[in-house]
């Protein structure tokens, strides 16, 4: 092997290696690293009380 | 034998051989350094950043919550003495024996006479394993309890039985109504309607 073709093999070990950490990081970037136990807390509550229907109700026998 | 001294000098001589050499080592060196220094704390970088991130969204979350649940319970407090009407309007059985009875106290107001009350059996729900998902994902807020009622009367008489119906607390809806004209041989009129009502439990 001579001095040329070392030097490819150089260049391309340190490419493959920085595509290496540039996959890793995106792969970490876009892993959820926060565990929930029940996903649903993680949903906004939206309960409205509709105090009009209680009055509607109360008319009612 | 070859004297190493004498490769040593030529390679050092040798202008191109030493300039392909400390780019070789440069590059093999660089790549050592990325692989075992740069990416594990590159790493371990993105991913706090990252859980910060998510932490951070989770906390607004919860806040939003904590918040709307407080100012919920507030609310609740204030028709804590109404809450009654729900548990009459949607049971938490399906206290089919008390749907009934209202049902028979408004005929006997009417004076209207109930032929049949059939009450169809209240189904599982669960039959397979792709309803149990649905029923997971939305959940039901109320029951169905289906019955129909052969009711003979006039025509007004049945059109305040329906009114009073739908004017009680306990929520319920009529799905369907049947009209039919009877004559008997003694020649009275009266009509014989079929009502299918549905009333819901939790």
């Amino acid at each position: 092997m001579n001095q040329k073709e070392l030097l490819i093999v150089s260049i391309t070990v340190f490419l493959t290696i920085v595509a290496w950490i540039f996959a890793d990081l995106y792969h970490v970037a876009n892993t959820n690293k926060v565990v929930v136990q029940d996903r649903r807390y993680l949903k906004e509550i939206n309960i409205l009380i509709d105090k009009k229907l209680l009055d509607t109700l109360q008319t009612k026998k | 034998m070859i004297d190493k001294s004498t490769i040593l000098k030529k390679i050092t001589q040798s202008k191109d051989v030493k300039d392909y050499t400390y780019a070789i080592l440069f590059l093999l060196i660089s790549s050592f350094f990325a692989f075992a220094v740069i990416k594990p704390v590159v790493t371990i970088a993105v991913s706090l950043d990252k859980e910060a991130k998510d932490l951070r969204v989770v906390n607004a979350v919860f806040e939003k919550n904590i918040t709307h649940m407080v100012d919920l319970q507030n609310k609740m407090q204030e028709i804590r003495p109404q809450l009654f009407l729900v548990d009459t309007a949607i049971p938490e059985d399906p206290q089919i024996q008390i749907l009934i009875k209202d049902i028979r106290s408004i005929a006997l107001q009417e004076g209207i006479i109930i032929t049949n009350i059939d009450v169809v059996e209240l189904e599982k729900k669960e039959t397979s394993s792709l309803k149990k998902d649905i029923k997971q994902t939305t959940p039901e807020y109320h029951k169905p309890i289906t019955m129909t009622i052969s009711l003979a009367t006039d025509f007004n008489s049945a059109v305040s039985l329906t009114k009073q119906l739908l004017n009680q607390r306990r929520l319920k809806i009529i799905r369907k109504i049947n009209i039919d004209k009877k004559i008997e041989k003694t020649g009275d009129n009266y009509l014989n309607i079929n009502l299918e009502i549905e009333g819901y439990y939790l």
